[in-house]
């Protein structure tokens, strides 16, 4: 049995295609009135007028959407490197054409400019979130998956400025995904039960398995529940009826000859009325195949490979290992050119970097890393934006286009710390890097995890989940909840770190054939 | 915290023990040998759980010796 089925990402593409872009002076505040089965089929922007610039807005990502994604550990659609920068050129071209810079000018180059990066970021990054977000509630309210994972845990994904109370209240509570309720009652900006769970809101979701939802009461043993997906369109069919004439007669102001309004039939002009049709389609068994992603960038051919080394050193093979052996591989390891730091740091920052975090020792900790990764490789990769937080539930993560933060926690600890920058720069190396590598970590992952059952890790709290299998350490087998099909994303951070090990270490390890078959191929990435 | 005990059962019936106490996955922790530490032929005093057992299943295959392992606990915090 398939316990996670794929969902087409089609799905989220045509979702996005299937909004009407609806141009109004209404900012946010106004737009959080409107029914939220017209939001739900609308695609626009605060105070946005231009039709012609939102179609096109809509249009890019959905392009992106269906062409050049990938998933990211914050559960964010990561595009490939330049989309979102390329969406938010393109888009500020246009709309400095269209003459829609902000009418204050104060407000210039702030969220109020339709033509600043920063505004047009923050379209792309919640309508790309939003679909991500909306494949994974579709794909949860599949039976067999409803079935395996019933409830999820609300989860604080990263830190922001100004949590939203409810929100803090609420973080690491564990519901059904079919209590609609609360929800909805997480998502007061959008008004669905799915993410972003506001703007900026920094909160996500994590499947929570059928054992622990009946440890907690959730869930009672054999009991299935049905996907809420109906009683959804239902209060989304609610949100139209019953109108008052104020609301009527506002909604006619604000949207003047863009909506149809006939008794209790409502309905952006040219579309189907939303309250008619299932705003949220029906999970098929059989859909249609996903969109092939773009290429990335290929590995250009390269002198030397891992085999040849290996051969070399006479490390392909059952003989048992040294210290010596490790010291030397290492040495075989190291790039003659690689980058420098500065080639590749964007910016040192965060919570008072000093000790083992002054800049310099961060800079030093990824140039040992930087000596291992072909220049070619790290060339294409994304700038480094690392930043020093206080953070007490994680050493380090990794987020899209080169963002990684290190916990203060790492101070004075500069073993951990190694790890943690290595563990890091290999999510940057292994997620932005070439595509024939991350296709090759994918298939090791599912080769040695066939038929194995999704469960918690064993030394890891509740909601670390993933296939234990015969990695040298079970988190190399996380699955994150957000992932689609499992990917093996752990792998190569949790294998990378062996280069940081005493050599004697090193080769324990590496005596293992199990590690050996696994190590061979994220070593793969250093050719 | 995780405890990780790696315990080697020689042919001639001794044993030879090493346990961890770790609260992450990375970094080294002291490891505290018991039984037949004259066998054990690393120097190696600190190191995490995965090595420990790593380092206890290399020596178990060399000397054909039985390996036995027992976890408790959990990790508290590591790299995301």
């Amino acid at each position: 049995m398939q316990f996670v089925r794929p969902t087409s990402w089609k799905a989220a593409v045509d979702k996005l295609g299937s909004k009407t872009p609806i141009g109004s002076a209404l900012n946010s505040s106004e737009w959080a009135q409107v029914p939220i089965a017209l939001r739900e089929r609308a695609f626009f922007s605060s105070e946005v007028e231009s039709i012609r610039f939102l179609q096109r807005s809509r249009d890019a990502i959905a392009d992106f959407l269906g062409s050049a994604r990938e998933i990211l550990p914050n559960g964010n659609i990561a595009l490939k490197v330049g989309s979102r920068a390329e969406f938010v050129k393109q888009m500020s071209e246009l709309a400095i054409r269209e003459g829609m810079g902000p009418l204050d000018a104060h407000d210039a180059g702030t969220i109020k400019d339709v033509t600043s990066e920063g505004r047009l970021g923050l379209i792309f990054d919640v309508q790309n979130q939003s679909a991500q977000d909306y494949t994974f509630w579709k794909q949860g309210m599949d039976p067999d998956v409803l079935n395996e994972f019933p409830a999820q845990r609300f989860i604080r994904e990263r830190e922001v400025k100004v949590p939203r109370p409810y929100h803090q209240l609420n973080e690491r509570r564990v519901e059904l995904k079919t209590n609609l309720e609360f929800w909805l009652s997480m998502n007061q900006d959008f008004g669905v039960p799915w993410g972003p769970w506001g703007y900026n809101s920094g909160m996500g979701v994590e499947d929570v398995d059928r054992d622990e939802a009946e440890r907690l009461g959730l869930i009672q043993p054999g009991e299935k529940i049905e996907p809420a997906v109906k009683e959804f369109n239902d209060h989304l069919q609610a949100s139209t009826q019953g109108l008052d004439e104020d609301m009527i007669a506002k909604l006619k102001e604000s949207f003047g000859d863009q909506i149809e309004i006939d008794g209790d039939s409502i309905k952006w002009k040219g579309t189907e009325p939303a309250h008619e049709e299932e705003v949220i389609p029906t999970p098929q068994v059989d859909e249609e195949p996903e969109p092939t992603p773009a290429p990335l960038p290929v590995l250009e051919p390269t002198t030397t490979t891992i085999d040849e080394v290996l051969t070399q050193l006479d490390l392909d093979s059952d003989r048992r290992v040294t210290a010596d052996d490790m010291t030397k591989l290492l040495d075989e390891l190291k790039e003659s050119e690689p980058m420098l730091e500065s080639q590749v740091i964007k910016s040192v920052a965060g919570d008072k970097p000093s000790g083992i975090f002054e800049e310099s020792r961060i800079r030093e900790s990824v140039q040992e890393f930087l000596n291992f990764i072909p220049a070619k490789v790290a060339r294409k990769l994304p700038k480094l934006e690392i930043k020093v937080v206080r953070e007490y539930d994680s050493y380090g993560s990794y987020a899209p286009g080169g963002r990684f933060k290190l916990s203060t926690l790492l101070e004075g600890r500069p073993e951990k710390a190694k790890e943690t920058i290595f563990h890091e720069l290999m999510h940057w190396v292994h997620r932005e890097g070439p595509q024939e590598y991350r296709t090759a970590i994918k298939k090791h992952f599912e080769e040695r995890t066939a038929g194995e059952r999704i469960r918690r890790l064993p030394g890891y709290s509740k909601g670390t989940n993933g296939k234990t299998d015969k990695w040298y350490e079970p988190y190399a087998g996380r699955i994150y909840s957000f992932e689609v099909t499992a990917e093996g994303l752990e792998i190569p951070t949790r294998y990378i770190e062996w280069l940081t090990f005493k050599p004697e270490e090193m080769a324990a390890h590496w005596n293992d054939p199990n590690f050996r078959e696994t190590m061979k191929i994220v070593l793969k990435g250093l050719f | 915290m995780l405890t990780m005990t790696c315990t080697i059962k020689f042919s001639d019936g001794k044993e030879l023990a090493g346990t961890v106490i770790a609260d992450s996955p990375q970094g080294s922790y002291p490891v505290r040998y018991e039984g037949e530490t004259d066998r054990w032929p690393t120097r190696i005093d600190r190191t995490r759980p995965a090595t420990l057992q790593a380092l206890f299943k290399d020596f178990a295959a060399l000397t054909k010796s039985e390996f036995n392992l027992t976890t408790a606990g959990d990790y508290e915090i590591w790299a995301e």
